[in-house]
């Protein structure tokens, strides 16, 4: 992984239209980005406009990137979930959820086992600190990040008290950040 | 906002979910709450967390190819090598700003013409600043008082370059009186408009300053005579 000065460095060249720093910063994040365009979007022909769309975000806004706010790979992410909101937003016809996510059609295939990379040793922590949650913070994380839901939508689609739902999406969270400390501490 | 109100959004704001005229005091209070911003950042950390727990997927090989080619595109596209740069420099942003200001007042205007669509027109207008460095934009639609037939849009906004800026731009077809405008807050705070310029019942006018706009909640038009022909409300902050 690198280090924030190397992560500003690659978006500086970015920002200069470096085609090497352009193929690097594909490489390190598309995959990312694809991915979560599939759990998010479903379907492959959503996701691969959806990292394009974010590359080409990611460039006109280069220049703004701040290493010193947080990691390149949460900004990318970020930039990348926000535009799968607004491909959400124009599904007119759409009201899925986070649960449907698990029964995909044939019309709207979901990656194998075998399309999944090779797993990182970050996102690997980050999955087990995932066990941690409760079903029900779980879900109503899930609704409100991968769905683009607010708070309230998430209590209405889970039926549950408005301060309910905002209670377990700020305790998985927490929850969440405890859990990975949890790892590093454990692991070398 | 209190920190009580704040954390309660905090779920929303960490997800980007909370709406703009919501987030906008959720930020004010941030900025002057080191305990809130803690919890912000506890937060954050817990989205960064489940945001890489997403798995890779390694897309299609044609894909790498497609992507590299729209940046090239978009890079030839871009109207000189350094335009990214370019607004970096704050006088120049300040100057740019002030020729879309310009640049801008037949456009201000004619927003103003189709008034009911003012609210509209501002925002169209923001998104336009957006791209110079105004930050934490907010509008209202004018409306005349007392039976005056007055309309028209409210801009106020902050840059990043600590300046602070507001437009106006009215239709007051049965005024011919010099207006004035006065954008007013809690606690006495009174910023007056420069000027307002009319002509053909349409009038505009902008101010720049280095006072605080977020607390910004009304705009009041005058006549000559000091009375009051219309107001806006502006989304407090």
């Amino acid at each position: 992984m690198l280090e924030p000065a190397g992560e500003a460095q690659l978006m500086r060249a970015f920002a200069g239209r470096d085609s090497g720093a352009a193929r690097a910063l594909y490489e390190r994040y598309a995959p990312r980005v694809y991915g979560l365009g599939l759990v998010m979007l479903g379907d492959r022909a959503a996701s691969e406009d959806l990292v394009q769309d974010t590359f080409v975000k990611l460039w006109r806004g280069a220049e703004r990137f701040d290493a010193a706010r947080g990691r390149l790979d949460a900004y990318v992410l970020m930039v990348a979930r926000s535009l799968a909101i607004d491909a959400l937003r124009r599904r007119v016809t759409e009201s899925r959820s986070v649960r449907r996510l698990g029964t995909p059609s044939e019309a709207d295939p979901r990656p194998g086992p075998e399309d999944v990379a090779t797993i990182g040793d970050l996102a690997a922590r980050a999955r087990r600190a995932m066990t941690r949650l409760s079903a029900e913070q779980r879900s109503a994380l899930e609704l409100a990040y991968f769905g683009g839901r607010t708070t309230a939508e998430v209590a209405e689609l889970e039926g549950i008290p408005l301060g309910t739902a905002k209670t377990r999406i700020h305790a998985a969270l927490l929850r969440l950040r405890e859990a990975m400390a949890e790892t590093e501490e454990v692991e070398p | 906002m209190t920190c009580a109100e704040v954390r309660e959004r905090l779920p929303d704001h960490v997800l980007a979910m909370t709406p703009e005229t919501e987030d906008l005091q959720v930020r004010r209070h941030l900025r002057g709450c080191a305990a809130c911003r803690a919890e912000l950042a506890a937060l954050r950390e817990g989205v960064e967390i489940f945001s890489v727990a997403v798995p890779p997927t390694e897309p299609p090989a044609e894909l790498r190819d497609r992507v590299l080619g729209t940046l090239e595109e978009e890079w030839r596209d871009a109207r000189t090598p350094s335009a990214p740069s370019r607004l970096r420099a704050p006088w120049l942003v300040a100057a740019a700003a002030t020729l879309v200001l310009v640049a801008s007042v037949g456009w201000g205007l004619g927003q103003a013409r189709r008034a009911d669509r003012a609210q509209a027109g501002a925002a169209s207008y923001e998104r336009l600043l957006s791209t110079l460095g105004g930050t934490e934009f907010r509008v209202g639609s004018v409306r005349g008082v007392d039976g005056h037939d007055v309309r028209g849009s409210v801009l106020v906004y902050e840059s990043v370059w600590g300046r602070s800026w507001g437009a106006v731009f009215l239709r007051a077809p049965e005024t011919a009186d010099e207006l004035t405008a006065t954008l007013t807050g809690p606690d006495g705070l009174s910023l007056p408009f420069e000027a307002l310029w009319t002509k053909d019942g349409e009038t505009h006018g902008w101010l720049v300053t280095d006072a605080d706009v977020g607390a910004v909640d009304l705009l009041t038009i005058r006549d000559a005579s000091g009375r009051t022909i219309a107001t806006a409300r502006i989304a407090s902050a």
